[in-house]
């Protein structure tokens, strides 16, 4: 049962009190979701080495409820010094059933370049991240050394500003089982940076440990043959730094705590993969415990 | 938030207080003389009523009896004396007493009503109870006060009255939590004679485990209590029950929409032996639902039994028992944000005593034993598989001694507790999963009081409180005082708490009901240092004006972190609260009319500390409002007797209390690396402002009763009518800020209700 509030500025006492009574009674309204002038939140990133790109979208919306599957009524683009790209909205349905909205197109920034990527809605409230390209940088992979039990070999980034998630990704194979494996190891604790150099020293015979922890392959016992090993990291600029260093979900999670968009949220970065593959001599490997012959 | 600077020179000065009170103990003269005075019509103890010893009219020695009836006289010299009895509304005793050298005396009195002067009276003139009564933080509550509060059951309940006190906060009429001058509910202590009763009040927010039937006497601190009680930080509602007639038998029987009740009393043994029996089972889906129109799925009751016996002229035996249930499907209120709204949140609490009074015959002392068992189940979720699961079982035994030496009052106690705390989570929960935990405290306290003859009274307490699972040892240093100078009244109190036995509640709302019970998360034991000063005056004995300022210091909480996810589960933070306060209580009475207006000014903040709140906010720690700081609260309660009818209305003001805003929704991913936006879905985030920064709107609600009583041949009956809200106020009981999911209060209720009696 719920009324709506009179208001009188009546000057008879006895109107006067009725209208209080009235008023006293009707429900007063409580506005928990303040008005807020941003439209949308962006996540993603610009890929210089790549012909497509993609931006999540999330509308600031007034309730938490699921995402409307219908398109989103905004335009997305990207803007750069040889004119602008209209991206299309995809609404995707996630594997957890959740529904979002993915703006792609085809677009290849260049290196060392700023693009902007705006958002609007029809009624011009818009949301805008400048996003700055990383210069190319080089990736060089040293000679494998080692003694038994003990191989490893240098891996070196030159000329990055920043550089994500270094990993190795070892492509095996055993007579034992009729699988291929390819088992990415991360060494993003293992980066030393001097400058814009990264020098990362791969350490084989400690990641054959998890080869074989993967694998469910037993050393001594089942041959494990590399036939790919691929260094791969992303190579960024320095806008892709977290605040205190760490990548903390319940840290990161704050409205504003990470983020580069104007008039909205999010982060929006600008990188790309640099990779290289090599397959050591087979008396190397041997060294680091494959079976390569 | 400062530290507590000036804390240990606080402490060195009440124990310096304590010293020179305890020092005058050598100096006690040994005749005494002792007894109860009971009511010679039920047997029932009378409290407050006076017994003097004069000698050629000159008065050589007084005192006034305690809850149990009990006095005590002493420090005075060999001799024949007239001892008198009185209390108003009773014949009053004249007997001679010939006391020798060293004697201890014991004699038991009865007193006869004299029922004309007052059964016409509403209240009394010149009483010790009542709203504006401010003796430092105390207020005591007789079934006679509870009486004249608007009520929806013709029985009346403990809640409507405690609802009534300014600085008390409940969330309304549905949840069951009571928060006093600042602090949250698990830091309240609630005692039914002795025994702790944990989740004390109904999800019905008009009812309580204690209906006004079973009453002798409530006495609720709301800070500043002594060295008696421990083991909470926050307030004491310490509930004393009738202990049934002991002459005949009486009884009554209830129905009205929102509850039915019976009740029985009676002689075992005659004049020895009682017994006090209540039970009451809501019935909303019969009565309440029909006269609100909208589903009403609580369901709550409560079963008491007490049984006393005067074992011999100097020993009293009672045995206690209480069982409440509570379950409500209350929506989105109460559970798990996302989760099934027909979820129910459920409590049940059982309590079983025994209480052992004794005046050893060789020896001036009052002792008092008491062991108790209490246990409380909770759960939160599908009624058959519940998502949260609660239950603790706590084993308490107390032994307290009075020494009386004339002016001055020794009391001394030890206590044990043992606990077993069980909780089951479904999920992280305010830092905890699931466990089970056995805790032990042990203590003892010691706290002489003095009443002198210029009216000054003053009880200075010491407790020492162990807590072995956190190997910590609190001295508790406690001081009371008043200064009675006739028609006016000073108090004070101060008083250091500890309490390691916590309950863990979503704090984010305030009406969230589901606690699990735990000892304390961090090293850090939750404490408190209350300061209260008050004044009051008495006009002609009809009107009572009282003012009354509090602080409440409180270090070592913990609050939920701060999260953007939107879940219900969450972290917790330290913080330390400060809490400042005044009410102002006036209360009017004549011989048919009875008006008290209260205010409450209350201003309560919380500091919170989180590592990442310097990264968020540019500060290591923020200030805010918690959500049950109700800055303001307004009382106005009237009754009136004509023709035998009893007219009363009661008219409730609470500003708004703090609520989080939000600027909107959106969704997070987590950049730690050049993530797919196909295939990462990102989790929903609240975009919050400062914590606590928006006001809900205020609550206010007009109720009003009628009641009449017909006296019949076997007994009376009483009728009543009355409407809850009546000018249907829309008051906001919880908001859902996600899904702006609205829930009011009750609203306009009409209330019917009949009571037969007999024997009362």
């Amino acid at each position: 049962m719920r009324r709506t509030c009179t208001r009188s500025n009546g000057s008879f006492l006895a109107m006067g009190l009725l209208l209080i009574l009235l008023a006293a009674g009707c429900e007063e309204a409580v506005a928990p979701v303040l008005e807020g002038e941003r439209p949308f939140s962006l996540y993603g990133y610009l890929d210089p080495g790549a012909d497509q790109q993609a931006i999540r979208v999330f509308p600031i919306e007034q309730l938490l409820a699921h995402t409307d599957p219908a398109p989103l009524d905004a335009t997305v683009q990207i803007s750069g010094p040889s004119g602008s790209t209209l991206l299309r909205d995809s609404v995707v349905t996630f594997w957890d059933g959740s529904v979002g909205h993915v703006y792609h197109g085809p677009f290849r920034p260049a290196f060392g370049t700023t693009y902007v990527v705006r958002a609007e809605e029809p009624e011009g409230r818009a949301t805008t991240v400048s996003v700055r390209m990383p210069q190319r940088a080089s990736l060089t992979l040293g000679d494998v050394e080692g003694v038994l039990g003990n191989v490893f070999f240098p891996v070196e980034f030159t000329g990055a500003e920043q550089v994500l998630r270094p990993r190795v990704i070892y492509s095996v194979e055993s007579t034992r089982a009729p699988f291929k494996w390819t088992i990415p190891v991360v060494y993003s604790n293992f980066v030393v940076r001097s400058g814009d150099r990264w020098r990362v020293l791969v350490n084989m015979s400690r990641d054959i440990g998890v080869i074989f922890s993967v694998t469910g392959l037993q050393p001594g016992t089942d041959p494990v043959i590399l036939t790919d090993l691929s260094v791969e990291a992303f190579i960024t600029t320095t806008e892709w730094t977290p605040p205190g260093g760490d990548y903390d979900p319940e840290l990161l999670v704050q409205p504003g705590t990470f983020s580069n968009v104007e008039n909205g949220f999010g982060f929006v970065g600008g990188g790309y993969f640099e990779t290289a593959h090599t397959l050591p001599p087979a008396e190397t490997l041997r060294l680091a415990g494959f079976s390569n012959q | 938030m400062k530290p507590l600077y000036g804390y240990i020179s606080a402490r060195a000065a009440l124990c310096t207080v304590f010293l020179a009170l305890i020092l005058p103990v050598g100096m006690v003269e040994a005749q005494v003389v002792r007894g109860f005075i009971t009511d010679l019509a039920d047997g029932e103890p009378l409290e407050g009523a006076t017994v003097v010893l004069r000698q050629d009219t000159s008065l050589v020695a007084g005192s006034a009896t305690d809850r149990d009836g009990f006095f005590a006289l002493s420090r005075f010299p060999v001799g024949t004396y007239q001892l008198t009895v009185t209390f108003i509304g009773f014949e009053s005793v004249v007997d001679t007493v010939n006391v020798r050298t060293g004697e201890i005396l014991l004699r038991n009195y009865r007193l006869a009503s004299s029922r004309e002067a007052l059964d016409e009276l509403l209240v009394q003139g010149d009483r010790d109870t009542g709203l504006a009564r401010v003796d430092a933080g105390r207020i005591t509550i007789q079934p006679a006060d509870i009486a004249v509060v608007p009520s929806p059951d013709v029985s009346g309940d403990l809640i409507n009255y405690l609802s009534a006190i300014p600085g008390l906060v409940t969330v309304g009429d549905r949840g069951g939590q009571l928060f006093v001058r600042g602090g949250e509910p698990w830091q309240n202590l609630v005692l039914l004679d002795g025994m702790w009763v944990y989740q004390p009040f109904h999800v019905l927010g008009f009812f309580s485990a204690f209906p006004s039937d079973i009453l002798n006497q409530v006495d609720v601190y709301a800070g500043g209590y002594g060295a008696a009680y421990g083991g909470r930080i926050s307030s004491v509602i310490d509930v004393q029950s009738r202990s049934g007639n002991k002459r005949s038998y009486a009884g009554a029987a209830s129905a009205a929409p929102f509850v039915t009740s019976v009740l029985l009393e009676g002689p075992i043994v005659d004049d020895r032996v009682s017994f006090l029996a209540s039970a009451r089972r809501s019935v909303l889906n019969y009565g309440a639902e029909n006269l609100v129109g909208e589903p009403l799925p609580f369901d709550f009751g409560d079963t008491f039994l007490k049984v006393h016996a005067n074992v011999n002229s100097n020993s009293q035996l009672s045995i206690t028992a209480l069982r409440t249930y509570d379950e409500g499907q209350v929506g989105a209120a109460f559970q798990p944000r996302g989760s099934n709204s027909n979820d129910v949140a459920s409590w049940r609490n059982q309590a079983y005593g025994l209480r052992y009074l004794v005046l050893p015959r060789a020896f001036p002392v009052l002792a008092e034993f008491l062991v108790s068992y209490s246990r409380l189940q909770t759960a939160v979720g599908d009624p058959n598989n519940p998502a949260r699961t609660g239950r603790l079982g706590a084993v308490n035994t107390n032994a307290n001694v009075t020494h009386f030496a004339g002016d001055l009052e020794i009391s001394w106690g030890l206590f044990a507790r043992t606990l077993e705390l069980t909780t089951e989570l479904g999920g992280l929960f305010q830092n905890v999963f699931a466990q089970r935990e056995f805790l032990t405290e042990v203590g003892m306290f010691v706290e002489p009081s003095i009443r002198l003859d210029n009216g000054v009274e003053a009880s200075a307490g010491l407790r020492v409180h162990n807590f072995p699972s956190k190997s910590r040892v609190f001295v508790e240093p406690r001081l009371r005082a008043a200064w009675d100078r006739g028609v006016d009244r000073l108090s004070a109190a101060v008083g250091v708490y500890h309490q390691e036995v916590v309950g863990l509640t979503d704090q984010r709302d305030a009406a969230g009901v589901f606690t699990a019970w735990s000892a304390v998360p961090f090293a850090r034991v939750p404490s408190a240092l209350h300061l209260i000063a008050g004044y009051s005056r008495s006009i002609k004995g009809r009107v009572d004006v009282g003012v009354e300022a509090y602080h409440k210091r409180l270090d070592g909480l913990f609050v939920p972190e701060w999260t953007a996810f939107p879940r219900f589960t969450t972290n917790l933070q330290k913080a330390d609260g400060r809490i400042w306060g005044a009410d102002v209580r006036l209360e009017a009475r004549g011989q048919h009319f009875l008006g008290t207006i209260t205010y409450g000014l209350s201003a309560v903040r919380y500091r919170a500390q989180q590592e990442s709140l310097e990264l968020w906010y540019g500060e290591s720690a923020i200030d805010y409002r918690p959500a049950h700081d109700r800055r303001h609260q307004v009382n106005v309660l009237g009754a009136y007797q004509v023709s035998g009818f009893e007219i009363s209305a009661r008219w409730q003001f609470g500003s708004g209390l703090p609520y989080s805003r939000s600027l909107g929704f959106d969704g997070f991913v987590l950049m730690n690396e050049p993530v797919d936006v196909f295939g990462e879905p990102g989790s929903r985030r609240v975009i919050y402002e400062k914590p606590y920064t928006g006001t809900l709107p205020t609550y206010h609600r007009l109720d009003l009763s009628v009641e009449k009583r017909f006296v019949t041949r076997g007994g009376a009956l009483t009728v009543q009518a009355g409407v809850i809200n009546i000018y249907d106020r829309s008051n906001l009981f919880y908001l859902d800020t996600f899904t702006l999911t609205r829930v009011n209060q009750l609203p306009l209720i009409p209330t019917f209700g009949l009571k037969y009696g007999f024997g009362q």
